[in-house]
Protein backbone atom coordinates (compact mmCIF):
# COMPACT_ATOMS: atom_id res chain seq x y z
CA UNK A 1 0.00 0.00 0.00
CA UNK A 2 1.23 3.49 -0.86
CA UNK A 3 0.23 6.47 1.26
CA UNK A 4 -0.26 9.77 -0.60
CA UNK A 5 -0.15 12.92 1.49
CA UNK A 6 -1.74 15.83 -0.34
CA UNK A 7 -0.70 19.24 0.96
CA UNK A 8 -3.42 21.74 1.78
CA UNK A 9 -2.51 24.16 -1.01
CA UNK A 10 -3.16 21.52 -3.69
CA UNK A 11 -6.90 22.03 -3.12
CA UNK A 12 -6.70 25.29 -5.06
CA UNK A 13 -8.57 25.35 -8.36
CA UNK A 14 -5.44 25.90 -10.44
CA UNK A 15 -4.07 22.51 -9.38
CA UNK A 16 -7.28 20.52 -9.92
CA UNK A 17 -6.25 19.35 -13.36
CA UNK A 18 -2.85 18.08 -12.15
CA UNK A 19 -4.39 16.34 -9.15
CA UNK A 20 -6.87 14.64 -11.47
CA UNK A 21 -3.95 13.46 -13.66
CA UNK A 22 -2.19 12.01 -10.62
CA UNK A 23 -5.32 10.21 -9.47
CA UNK A 24 -5.73 8.77 -12.96
CA UNK A 25 -2.09 7.61 -13.05
CA UNK A 26 -2.43 5.90 -9.67
CA UNK A 27 -5.49 4.01 -10.88
CA UNK A 28 -3.67 2.97 -14.09
CA UNK A 29 -0.75 1.60 -12.09
CA UNK A 30 -3.15 -0.44 -10.03
CA UNK A 31 -1.41 0.44 -6.77
CA UNK A 32 -3.14 -0.21 -3.53
CA UNK A 33 -3.32 3.31 -2.18
CA UNK A 34 -4.45 5.50 0.66
CA UNK A 35 -4.96 9.19 -0.05
CA UNK A 36 -4.78 11.60 2.86
CA UNK A 37 -5.41 15.32 2.46
CA UNK A 38 -3.46 17.25 5.03
CA UNK A 39 -5.01 20.06 7.01
CA UNK A 40 -1.71 21.22 8.42
CA UNK A 41 1.85 20.01 8.06
CA UNK A 42 1.90 19.28 11.79
CA UNK A 43 -0.63 16.53 11.21
CA UNK A 44 1.81 14.32 9.28
CA UNK A 45 3.39 12.80 12.40
CA UNK A 46 0.09 11.51 13.80
CA UNK A 47 -0.98 10.19 10.39
CA UNK A 48 2.23 8.22 9.98
CA UNK A 49 1.97 6.81 13.49
CA UNK A 50 -1.58 5.67 12.83
CA UNK A 51 -0.61 3.87 9.63
CA UNK A 52 2.63 2.39 10.89
CA UNK A 53 1.18 -1.04 11.55
CA UNK A 54 -0.34 -1.46 8.09
CA UNK A 55 2.97 -2.01 6.24
CA UNK A 56 3.15 0.86 3.76
CA UNK A 57 5.38 0.25 0.70
CA UNK A 58 5.97 3.96 0.32
CA UNK A 59 4.87 7.39 1.45
CA UNK A 60 4.55 10.01 -1.27
CA UNK A 61 4.29 13.72 -0.47
CA UNK A 62 2.16 15.52 -3.05
CA UNK A 63 3.16 19.17 -2.81
CA UNK A 64 6.39 21.11 -2.54
CA UNK A 65 9.60 21.34 -0.47
CA UNK A 66 7.63 22.20 2.66
CA UNK A 67 5.54 19.05 2.34
CA UNK A 68 8.53 16.75 1.90
CA UNK A 69 10.48 18.49 4.66
CA UNK A 70 7.54 18.02 7.04
CA UNK A 71 7.31 14.36 6.06
CA UNK A 72 11.04 13.84 6.74
CA UNK A 73 10.79 15.37 10.23
CA UNK A 74 7.67 13.34 10.97
CA UNK A 75 9.42 10.09 9.97
CA UNK A 76 12.11 10.72 12.58
CA UNK A 77 9.62 11.85 15.21
CA UNK A 78 7.84 8.49 15.00
CA UNK A 79 11.06 6.81 16.24
CA UNK A 80 9.87 3.55 14.66
CA UNK A 81 12.46 1.47 12.77
CA UNK A 82 9.83 0.14 10.34
CA UNK A 83 8.71 3.65 9.45
CA UNK A 84 12.30 4.84 9.00
CA UNK A 85 12.87 2.05 6.44
CA UNK A 86 9.78 2.99 4.40
CA UNK A 87 10.74 4.69 1.11
CA UNK A 88 9.46 8.24 0.62
CA UNK A 89 9.24 10.56 -2.36
CA UNK A 90 7.55 13.63 -3.73
CA UNK A 91 5.17 14.46 -6.55
CA UNK A 92 5.84 18.14 -7.18
CA UNK A 93 2.79 20.35 -7.64
CA UNK A 94 3.42 23.89 -8.81
CA UNK A 95 6.66 25.42 -10.04
CA UNK A 96 7.76 27.27 -6.88
CA UNK A 97 9.79 25.71 -4.01
CA UNK A 98 10.61 22.48 -5.86
CA UNK A 99 14.35 22.29 -5.12
CA UNK A 100 14.10 18.95 -3.34
CA UNK A 101 12.29 17.40 -6.30
CA UNK A 102 15.07 18.65 -8.60
CA UNK A 103 17.75 17.21 -6.35
CA UNK A 104 15.96 13.85 -6.30
CA UNK A 105 15.76 14.16 -10.09
CA UNK A 106 11.98 14.02 -10.09
CA UNK A 107 10.56 15.99 -12.94
CA UNK A 108 7.95 18.67 -12.30
CA UNK A 109 6.55 17.96 -15.77
CA UNK A 110 6.30 14.19 -15.74
CA UNK A 111 3.99 13.70 -12.79
CA UNK A 112 4.08 9.93 -12.77
CA UNK A 113 7.86 9.59 -12.44
CA UNK A 114 7.80 9.07 -8.67
CA UNK A 115 5.07 6.50 -9.10
CA UNK A 116 6.78 4.51 -11.84
CA UNK A 117 10.39 4.74 -10.73
CA UNK A 118 11.63 1.79 -8.73
CA UNK A 119 14.98 3.37 -7.97
CA UNK A 120 15.48 3.66 -4.23
CA UNK A 121 18.51 5.37 -2.74
CA UNK A 122 19.44 5.62 0.93
CA UNK A 123 20.44 9.21 1.66
CA UNK A 124 21.93 10.63 4.85
CA UNK A 125 20.33 13.71 6.37
CA UNK A 126 21.56 16.58 8.52
CA UNK A 127 20.30 16.48 12.10
CA UNK A 128 20.00 19.83 13.88
CA UNK A 129 19.34 19.91 17.63
CA UNK A 130 18.65 23.40 18.91
CA UNK A 131 18.96 24.55 22.51
CA UNK A 132 17.35 27.27 24.57
CA UNK A 133 17.89 28.82 27.97
CA UNK A 134 16.12 27.03 30.79
CA UNK A 135 13.06 28.78 32.22
CA UNK A 136 14.13 28.12 35.80
CA UNK A 137 17.84 28.72 35.50
CA UNK A 138 18.77 31.24 32.84
CA UNK A 139 22.34 29.98 32.64
CA UNK A 140 21.58 26.40 31.67
CA UNK A 141 20.85 25.28 28.13
CA UNK A 142 18.13 22.68 27.55
CA UNK A 143 17.18 20.84 24.38
CA UNK A 144 14.58 22.52 22.26
CA UNK A 145 13.61 21.46 18.74
CA UNK A 146 15.15 18.73 16.62
CA UNK A 147 14.83 19.03 12.86
CA UNK A 148 16.21 17.28 9.83
CA UNK A 149 17.43 18.67 6.56
CA UNK A 150 18.07 16.92 3.23
CA UNK A 151 20.20 19.36 1.20
CA UNK A 152 21.73 22.36 2.92
CA UNK A 153 21.52 24.94 5.72
CA UNK A 154 21.98 28.66 5.23
CA UNK A 155 22.55 31.43 7.68
CA UNK A 156 22.87 35.19 7.45
CA UNK A 157 26.11 36.00 9.23
CA UNK A 158 25.78 39.67 10.14
CA UNK A 159 27.43 39.65 13.56
CA UNK A 160 30.11 37.00 13.33
CA UNK A 161 29.74 33.30 14.14
CA UNK A 162 31.26 31.18 16.87
CA UNK A 163 31.44 27.46 16.15
CA UNK A 164 32.85 24.54 18.09
CA UNK A 165 33.92 21.19 16.68
CA UNK A 166 33.30 18.26 19.01
CA UNK A 167 36.52 17.13 20.80
CA UNK A 168 38.48 19.49 18.62
CA UNK A 169 38.85 23.14 17.95
CA UNK A 170 36.64 26.19 18.03
CA UNK A 171 36.57 28.75 15.29
CA UNK A 172 35.29 32.23 14.77
CA UNK A 173 33.93 33.47 11.46
CA UNK A 174 34.01 37.21 10.85
CA UNK A 175 30.79 38.94 9.93
CA UNK A 176 29.33 39.38 6.47
CA UNK A 177 30.36 36.00 5.15
CA UNK A 178 27.68 33.61 3.91
CA UNK A 179 27.68 30.27 5.72
CA UNK A 180 26.35 27.09 4.11
CA UNK A 181 26.34 23.60 5.54
CA UNK A 182 25.95 21.12 2.71
CA UNK A 183 24.72 17.55 2.55
CA UNK A 184 23.53 17.28 -1.05
CA UNK A 185 24.13 19.49 -4.05
CA UNK A 186 22.34 19.42 -7.35
CA UNK A 187 24.47 18.86 -10.45
CA UNK A 188 23.39 22.25 -11.76
CA UNK A 189 24.25 24.11 -8.54
CA UNK A 190 26.83 26.81 -9.17
CA UNK A 191 28.51 26.09 -5.83
CA UNK A 192 29.52 22.64 -7.13
CA UNK A 193 31.52 24.30 -9.91
CA UNK A 194 33.15 26.69 -7.43
CA UNK A 195 34.15 23.77 -5.19
CA UNK A 196 35.61 21.88 -8.16
CA UNK A 197 37.50 24.96 -9.35
CA UNK A 198 38.97 25.37 -5.87
CA UNK A 199 40.03 21.67 -5.90
CA UNK A 200 38.10 20.94 -2.70
CA UNK A 201 37.04 17.44 -1.69
CA UNK A 202 33.25 17.09 -1.71
CA UNK A 203 31.44 13.77 -1.41
CA UNK A 204 27.76 13.79 -0.50
CA UNK A 205 27.72 10.15 0.64
CA UNK A 206 30.71 10.10 2.96
CA UNK A 207 28.69 10.94 6.14
CA UNK A 208 30.70 14.12 6.55
CA UNK A 209 29.24 17.62 6.41
CA UNK A 210 30.80 20.26 4.25
CA UNK A 211 30.83 23.75 5.73
CA UNK A 212 31.35 26.43 3.07
CA UNK A 213 31.99 30.08 3.81
CA UNK A 214 31.45 32.26 0.76
CA UNK A 215 32.57 35.79 0.09
CA UNK A 216 29.60 38.12 -0.11
CA UNK A 217 30.20 40.25 -3.18
CA UNK A 218 27.69 42.94 -4.03
CA UNK A 219 26.38 43.18 -7.57
CA UNK A 220 28.12 46.54 -8.08
CA UNK A 221 31.51 45.22 -7.01
CA UNK A 222 31.05 42.12 -9.16
CA UNK A 223 30.31 44.41 -12.11
CA UNK A 224 33.56 46.30 -11.53
CA UNK A 225 35.49 43.04 -11.26
CA UNK A 226 34.01 41.93 -14.59
CA UNK A 227 34.90 45.31 -16.07
CA UNK A 228 38.58 44.94 -15.30
CA UNK A 229 38.37 41.24 -16.28
CA UNK A 230 39.62 39.94 -12.95
CA UNK A 231 38.47 36.87 -11.06
CA UNK A 232 38.04 36.71 -7.31
CA UNK A 233 37.87 33.49 -5.33
CA UNK A 234 34.22 33.08 -4.32
CA UNK A 235 35.00 30.52 -1.59
CA UNK A 236 36.65 31.96 1.50
CA UNK A 237 36.81 28.81 3.63
CA UNK A 238 35.86 25.14 3.53
CA UNK A 239 35.66 22.55 6.30
CA UNK A 240 34.82 18.85 6.33
CA UNK A 241 33.27 18.13 9.71
CA UNK A 242 31.39 15.27 11.35
CA UNK A 243 29.91 17.06 14.32
CA UNK A 244 29.94 20.71 15.33
CA UNK A 245 27.92 23.36 17.12
CA UNK A 246 27.03 26.98 16.44
CA UNK A 247 27.21 28.85 19.73
CA UNK A 248 25.57 32.18 18.84
CA UNK A 249 22.18 32.89 20.42
CA UNK A 250 19.09 33.72 18.41
CA UNK A 251 20.54 33.23 14.94
CA UNK A 252 18.19 31.71 12.34
CA UNK A 253 19.26 28.69 10.33
CA UNK A 254 17.25 28.08 7.17
CA UNK A 255 16.75 24.38 6.39
CA UNK A 256 16.26 23.37 2.75
CA UNK A 257 15.08 26.93 2.14
CA UNK A 258 11.81 26.05 3.85
CA UNK A 259 11.89 25.88 7.64
CA UNK A 260 13.86 27.71 10.32
CA UNK A 261 15.56 26.76 13.53
CA UNK A 262 17.29 28.97 16.08
CA UNK A 263 20.81 28.68 17.45
CA UNK A 264 22.59 27.59 19.60
CA UNK A 265 22.42 24.30 17.78
CA UNK A 266 24.36 21.06 17.34
CA UNK A 267 24.68 19.88 13.78
CA UNK A 268 25.67 16.44 12.58
CA UNK A 269 24.75 13.70 10.11
CA UNK A 270 21.73 11.75 11.41
CA UNK A 271 22.41 8.23 12.65
CA UNK A 272 19.77 6.77 10.36
CA UNK A 273 19.42 7.61 6.67
CA UNK A 274 16.13 7.56 4.82
CA UNK A 275 15.18 5.65 1.68
CA UNK A 276 14.11 7.95 -1.14
CA UNK A 277 12.39 6.95 -4.37
CA UNK A 278 14.42 8.96 -6.87
CA UNK A 279 14.29 9.66 -10.59
CA UNK A 280 15.92 7.32 -13.10
CA UNK A 281 18.81 9.73 -13.74
CA UNK A 282 19.44 10.55 -10.08
CA UNK A 283 23.08 11.49 -9.72
CA UNK A 284 24.57 13.99 -7.32
CA UNK A 285 28.24 13.74 -8.16
CA UNK B 1 40.44 54.07 -33.71
CA UNK B 2 37.18 52.35 -34.42
CA UNK B 3 34.73 51.14 -31.84
CA UNK B 4 31.64 49.03 -32.44
CA UNK B 5 28.71 50.66 -30.73
CA UNK B 6 25.46 48.95 -29.91
CA UNK B 7 26.48 45.92 -32.03
CA UNK B 8 25.04 47.56 -35.09
CA UNK B 9 27.04 50.53 -36.17
CA UNK B 10 30.76 51.14 -36.45
CA UNK B 11 31.67 54.68 -35.55
CA UNK B 12 34.99 56.24 -36.11
CA UNK B 13 36.15 58.21 -33.13
CA UNK B 14 38.61 60.98 -33.55
CA UNK B 15 39.67 63.84 -31.32
CA UNK B 16 40.12 66.32 -34.09
CA UNK B 17 37.76 65.35 -36.88
CA UNK B 18 34.75 67.53 -37.16
CA UNK B 19 32.36 66.20 -39.72
CA UNK B 20 28.74 65.32 -40.17
CA UNK B 21 29.53 61.60 -40.40
CA UNK B 22 31.68 61.40 -37.32
CA UNK B 23 30.99 61.93 -33.67
CA UNK B 24 33.28 64.53 -32.21
CA UNK B 25 34.37 63.21 -28.87
CA UNK B 26 37.00 60.92 -27.47
CA UNK B 27 35.14 59.15 -24.76
CA UNK B 28 36.81 55.76 -24.34
CA UNK B 29 40.41 56.74 -23.71
CA UNK B 30 39.39 59.65 -21.49
CA UNK B 31 36.87 57.51 -19.65
CA UNK B 32 39.45 54.82 -19.00
CA UNK B 33 41.90 57.41 -17.70
CA UNK B 34 39.29 58.79 -15.34
CA UNK B 35 38.27 55.30 -14.27
CA UNK B 36 41.84 54.33 -13.47
CA UNK B 37 42.26 57.37 -11.25
CA UNK B 38 39.14 56.71 -9.21
CA UNK B 39 40.03 55.61 -5.66
CA UNK B 40 37.65 52.63 -5.80
CA UNK B 41 39.33 51.24 -8.91
CA UNK B 42 42.75 51.56 -7.31
CA UNK B 43 41.43 49.87 -4.20
CA UNK B 44 39.93 47.02 -6.23
CA UNK B 45 43.10 46.56 -8.27
CA UNK B 46 45.29 46.44 -5.17
CA UNK B 47 42.99 43.97 -3.43
CA UNK B 48 42.77 41.88 -6.61
CA UNK B 49 46.54 41.80 -6.89
CA UNK B 50 46.69 40.36 -3.38
CA UNK B 51 43.97 37.85 -4.21
CA UNK B 52 45.66 36.83 -7.44
CA UNK B 53 48.91 36.35 -5.57
CA UNK B 54 47.10 34.07 -3.15
CA UNK B 55 45.51 32.05 -5.94
CA UNK B 56 48.79 31.77 -7.81
CA UNK B 57 50.63 30.70 -4.70
CA UNK B 58 48.09 27.95 -4.04
CA UNK B 59 48.54 26.74 -7.61
CA UNK B 60 52.29 26.86 -7.21
CA UNK B 61 52.00 24.70 -4.13
CA UNK B 62 50.48 22.14 -6.49
CA UNK B 63 47.80 21.21 -3.99
CA UNK B 64 44.76 19.24 -5.06
CA UNK B 65 42.13 17.41 -3.01
CA UNK B 66 42.02 20.11 -0.36
CA UNK B 67 40.17 18.85 2.70
CA UNK B 68 40.20 22.08 4.69
CA UNK B 69 40.58 25.65 3.47
CA UNK B 70 40.93 28.25 6.21
CA UNK B 71 40.28 31.69 4.76
CA UNK B 72 41.30 35.11 6.01
CA UNK B 73 38.02 35.54 7.84
CA UNK B 74 38.56 32.49 10.10
CA UNK B 75 40.27 32.29 13.47
CA UNK B 76 40.80 28.80 14.92
CA UNK B 77 41.69 27.86 18.51
CA UNK B 78 42.57 24.29 19.40
CA UNK B 79 43.94 21.20 17.70
CA UNK B 80 43.42 20.99 13.96
CA UNK B 81 43.77 17.51 12.46
CA UNK B 82 43.59 16.56 8.79
CA UNK B 83 43.98 13.40 6.73
CA UNK B 84 44.41 15.14 3.39
CA UNK B 85 45.71 18.54 2.30
CA UNK B 86 45.08 21.72 4.29
CA UNK B 87 45.43 25.35 3.18
CA UNK B 88 45.66 28.08 5.83
CA UNK B 89 45.19 31.77 5.02
CA UNK B 90 43.70 32.82 8.36
CA UNK B 91 44.67 32.59 12.04
CA UNK B 92 45.34 29.39 13.95
CA UNK B 93 46.23 28.99 17.64
CA UNK B 94 47.00 25.64 19.16
CA UNK B 95 48.33 22.66 17.24
CA UNK B 96 48.18 21.52 13.62
CA UNK B 97 48.61 17.86 12.62
CA UNK B 98 48.25 17.05 8.92
CA UNK B 99 48.85 13.63 7.42
CA UNK B 100 48.91 15.12 3.92
CA UNK B 101 50.40 18.39 2.72
CA UNK B 102 50.13 21.79 4.36
CA UNK B 103 50.17 25.19 2.71
CA UNK B 104 50.42 28.31 4.89
CA UNK B 105 49.56 31.40 2.85
CA UNK B 106 51.27 34.78 2.82
CA UNK B 107 48.72 36.42 5.10
CA UNK B 108 48.31 33.53 7.51
CA UNK B 109 49.21 33.85 11.18
CA UNK B 110 49.89 30.58 12.94
CA UNK B 111 50.62 30.42 16.64
CA UNK B 112 50.95 26.65 16.90
CA UNK B 113 53.21 23.66 16.59
CA UNK B 114 52.92 22.16 13.13
CA UNK B 115 53.29 18.58 11.90
CA UNK B 116 52.84 17.65 8.25
CA UNK B 117 54.04 15.31 5.56
CA UNK B 118 55.13 18.16 3.28
CA UNK B 119 54.70 21.88 3.83
CA UNK B 120 55.00 25.20 2.03
CA UNK B 121 55.12 28.14 4.42
CA UNK B 122 54.55 31.72 3.28
CA UNK B 123 53.17 33.41 6.39
CA UNK B 124 53.89 34.08 10.02
CA UNK B 125 54.48 30.99 12.19
CA UNK B 126 55.24 31.06 15.91
CA UNK B 127 55.91 27.49 16.91
CA UNK B 128 57.91 24.43 15.98
CA UNK B 129 57.54 22.86 12.57
CA UNK B 130 58.05 19.17 11.99
CA UNK B 131 57.80 17.98 8.39
CA UNK B 132 58.39 14.41 7.27
CA UNK B 133 59.57 15.19 3.78
CA UNK B 134 60.05 18.56 2.10
CA UNK B 135 59.67 21.94 3.78
CA UNK B 136 59.67 25.06 1.59
CA UNK B 137 59.95 28.56 3.06
CA UNK B 138 58.72 31.26 0.70
CA UNK B 139 60.13 34.82 0.65
CA UNK B 140 57.26 36.06 2.86
CA UNK B 141 57.77 33.34 5.50
CA UNK B 142 58.49 34.44 9.07
CA UNK B 143 59.28 31.48 11.33
CA UNK B 144 59.86 31.91 15.09
CA UNK B 145 60.57 28.39 16.30
CA UNK B 146 62.54 25.27 15.54
CA UNK B 147 62.16 23.29 12.35
CA UNK B 148 62.86 19.63 11.64
CA UNK B 149 62.43 18.13 8.19
CA UNK B 150 63.74 15.70 5.60
CA UNK B 151 64.50 18.30 2.93
CA UNK B 152 64.61 22.06 3.23
CA UNK B 153 64.26 24.85 0.69
CA UNK B 154 64.58 28.46 1.86
CA UNK B 155 63.81 31.15 -0.71
CA UNK B 156 65.47 34.54 -0.56
CA UNK B 157 63.73 36.85 1.89
CA UNK B 158 62.43 34.19 4.28
CA UNK B 159 63.18 34.74 7.98
CA UNK B 160 63.94 31.88 10.35
CA UNK B 161 64.60 32.38 14.08
CA UNK B 162 65.27 29.01 15.64
CA UNK B 163 67.08 25.72 15.30
CA UNK B 164 67.12 23.86 12.04
CA UNK B 165 67.49 20.07 11.89
CA UNK B 166 67.56 18.02 8.69
CA UNK B 167 67.52 14.25 8.97
CA UNK B 168 69.57 11.94 6.82
CA UNK B 169 67.93 10.11 3.95
CA UNK B 170 65.54 12.96 3.21
CA UNK B 171 62.93 11.80 5.72
CA UNK B 172 62.68 12.94 9.31
CA UNK B 173 61.96 10.35 12.01
CA UNK B 174 58.77 10.74 13.96
CA UNK B 175 60.15 12.15 17.20
CA UNK B 176 57.74 15.05 17.09
CA UNK B 177 55.86 14.06 20.25
CA UNK B 178 59.04 14.28 22.34
CA UNK B 179 60.09 17.56 20.77
CA UNK B 180 56.74 19.19 21.28
CA UNK B 181 56.40 18.02 24.89
CA UNK B 182 59.90 19.28 25.66
CA UNK B 183 59.07 22.65 24.15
Amino acid sequence: MYIYLYDNYTRQDKYKHKIAQIDKKIIELGQNRKIIRLGEIKGIASIINNHSNRGAHGIIAVGNDRTLSGLICAMFQSNDQEILETPISIIPIGSKNQNLAKILNISTQNLGEALISRKIKKINLIEIQSFRLSNTDHHTLVRDQKKYCLTQLYTQNREGLFCQVRNGYSFEIRKNKQLRIINLLNQQDILRQKLNNARLIFNPFDKILELVIENKISAQRQYLYNLVNKKINPIDSFFSLENFAILNHGLSLLLDGVSEIKTPAKIKIANHGLNFIVGRNFHVY
Amino acid sequence: MTIKVLNSKIIKLSTYNISKNHLVFNPMSKALEILKKLPITQMINSSLKNTNNENNSEENAGLKNIETLIGKSIKIKGELHGNNNIVINGEVEGRIVVQGNLFIGDQARVNANVEANQAVVGGNVRGNIFVNERLTLKPSARIFGDIECGKLSIQEGAILNGKCSIKEGGQAKNTSEQNIVAN
